[in-house]
């Protein structure tokens, strides 16, 4: 299935740039190449389960559509794990073969990535094509609010969210989201079915991803609103050199101020937030430059590819196309016999819109009152000053759990007088829901550029 | 000077740094309830070492009491609260710390 895609990009535009990274560029003819020699090698190690734990690169695009012409299932391992972890994952996940550019013992056979690129060109046997119908993709969840599940997909539930569109010959997508990121497959899948160009930076930071997008006239970027709340500093200084046409938001609730902010930078470019999950696909995505979802959407046929509902306070969705299921916890039913997925994410309905209050898992109990991160976060978020906060919970002896805010402070400003602006602010709010430990820090810890929220991630 | 005059004086120094101590620690841990009062927007009220806590005296109720907690924490590493001790006065904290 996702071959096909590659081979009718192939007809239609061979030498379109398909990759740019900062080591080279390759057009489609390039990749379908050297998915062909892999394939040739794959063939001869003949593994039934195959992961990458490398960077994102060309050699890992390749890779992924040599595994699809084999039929075989191909797990991308999160490079934020350790090497224990890699290990006890692959175990898991009874991988025979990992492509990796790791030195260390994996525990099952390893294929060392750099030898990918050494095999492309030398193409020998045809291989299976077509012989087998589909080939699933495994990936782990984020993680930001429990433990990492394993979740498999197949390539045509993935292929099947994707909107077609009429193909532009300028359009560049970066790929601020990593390869092993539910996102960043959604990304790979959208350029690759628009015969469009996927552009990778030269590592995960912020920094150079605004310099990818000025290098590589990037025209669409997709990422989470914490990253465009870091990348907005480096954005001010080369706005006039970039060309940006698309800016998505995405795998984290949205404020009105960061919309806002966006749009006063880029007037001209569309701006969109869309609403995805890991097991379920991609849901939804919102123009209309307001935070949340209108409430229309609760009113959709049952025909519709995805429906909504809210049930006790949660969001519910309904999909055509999403993940198969948890690889590693074959019993855990992510949805109920009717087909609806409890996603987790508090909402509350006010007017027209259905808004985010906050997960599920991190909803703070503060001596019986329950408080929601977002909520708090929300009333901080566009004072002057505030480049970052995060709200959590913390342990407390008296109440069981208090609010506790970590402050980033925008540069040129004094942290004592944004925090007593911050305190001043929170007068607002209920009293259980106000901050009563605030810690002034450098940077906030993120996963995949989506603030890390667990406790034990914040340690 | 000779060995005993050394000694008292050595003495009188240690006490004297203690009585130091004692008052740095009162005087931080009275401003740390003053801050907290303001934090959740009470009246400003004069806070004394043998200032009742809770109900009539200071009025510190259970939000107070776990911001309060949380600072001692902060800034001292460990807290009465979290050592399941119930102090009832300013004393008694300061007491906790070995001040008293």
């Amino acid at each position: 299935m996702i071959y096909s895609k590659l081979t009718a990009a192939l007809q239609n535009y061979p030498d379109k740039p398909f990759i740019i990274s900062p080591s080279g560029q390759w057009s489609y003819a390039d990749i379908h190449r050297n998915a062909w020699s892999i394939a040739n090698k794959l063939g001869r190690i003949n593994p039934s389960r195959i992961a990458a734990y490398m960077p994102d690169s060309p050699g890992l695009i390749a890779l992924v559509f040599s595994a699809a012409m084999h039929g075989r299932s191909l797990a991308l391992i999160n490079r934020e794990l350790s090497t224990g972890q890699v290990r006890a994952t692959l175990k898991k996940l009874r991988v025979q073969l990992v492509i990796s550019d790791s030195d260390e013992n994996l525990g099952c056979e390893q294929l060392p990535a750099g030898e990918l690129a050494e095999s492309a060109g030398a193409v020998e046997l045809a291989p299976q094509v077509g012989k087998f119908a589909e080939a699933e993709l495994i990936l782990l969840t984020s993680g930001t609010s429990g433990a990492p599940k394993c979740i498999r997909y197949l390539w045509s539930d993935l292929l099947a969210q994707v909107v077609k569109q009429t193909p532009s010959d300028d359009e560049h997508w970066l790929l601020a989201y990593r390869l092993n990121h539910f996102a960043g497959v959604q990304m790979f899948c959208h350029v690759l079915v628009n015969h469009s160009t996927l552009v990778l930076t030269e590592s995960s930071s912020v920094a150079d991803a605004v310099a990818a997008m000025v290098e590589y006239r990037v025209t669409h970027v997709s990422s989470t609103p914490t990253f465009w709340r870091f990348a907005l500093a480096f954005l001010v200084d080369v706005r006039s050199q970039l060309q940006l046409r698309h800016i998505t938001l995405g795998s984290e609730a949205v404020s009105e101020d960061l919309l806002r902010r966006l749009q006063e930078l880029f007037p001209c470019a569309r701006i969109v937030h869309i609403y995805a999950l890991t097991e379920a696909g991609s849901c939804i995505s919102v123009s209309d430059g307001k935070p949340g979802l209108p409430i229309a959407v609760l009113q959709r046929p049952t025909s519709a590819p995805v429906q909504f509902r809210v049930k006790a306070g949660e969001l519910l969705v309904k999909t055509r196309h999403g993940m198969t299921d948890y690889l590693d916890q074959p019993k855990l039913q992510a949805r109920d016999a009717q087909g609806w997925l409890a996603t987790g994410d508090l909402v509350k309905i006010e007017g027209e819109r259905i808004l985010f209050i906050g997960r599920r898992s991190e909803t703070i109990n503060v001596g019986g009152v329950k408080v929601h991160p977002l909520e708090v976060e929300g009333a901080l978020t566009s004072l002057p000053g505030v480049k970052l906060v995060r709200v959590y919970g913390r342990d407390n002896p008296v109440v069981g759990q208090i609010v506790a805010l970590d402050l980033v402070v925008d540069e040129g400003w004094e942290p004592k007088t944004v925090e007593a602006a911050v305190r001043e602010a929170c007068l607002s709010l209920p009293r259980h829901s106000r901050p009563l430990s605030i810690n002034l820090v450098n940077a906030l810890k993120t996963n995949n550029f989506k603030l890390a929220r667990r406790e034990a991630e914040l340690l | 000077m000779g060995g005993l005059d050394c000694l008292l004086t050595q003495s009188a120094n240690h006490a004297s740094r203690q009585r130091s101590d004692k008052l740095s620690l009162d005087i931080d841990i009275i401003a740390m309830i003053a801050t907290i009062l303001k934090h959740q927007g009470l009246p400003e009220q004069e806070i004394r070492h043998s200032s009742t806590l809770y109900d009539e005296g200071i009025g510190l109720d259970s939000l107070c009491v776990a911001e309060l907690s949380a600072m001692l924490e902060k800034t001292y590493g460990r807290d009465p609260y979290t050592s399941k001790q119930l102090p009832m006065t300013v004393q008694d904290i300061v007491d906790f710390y070995g001040g008293g």
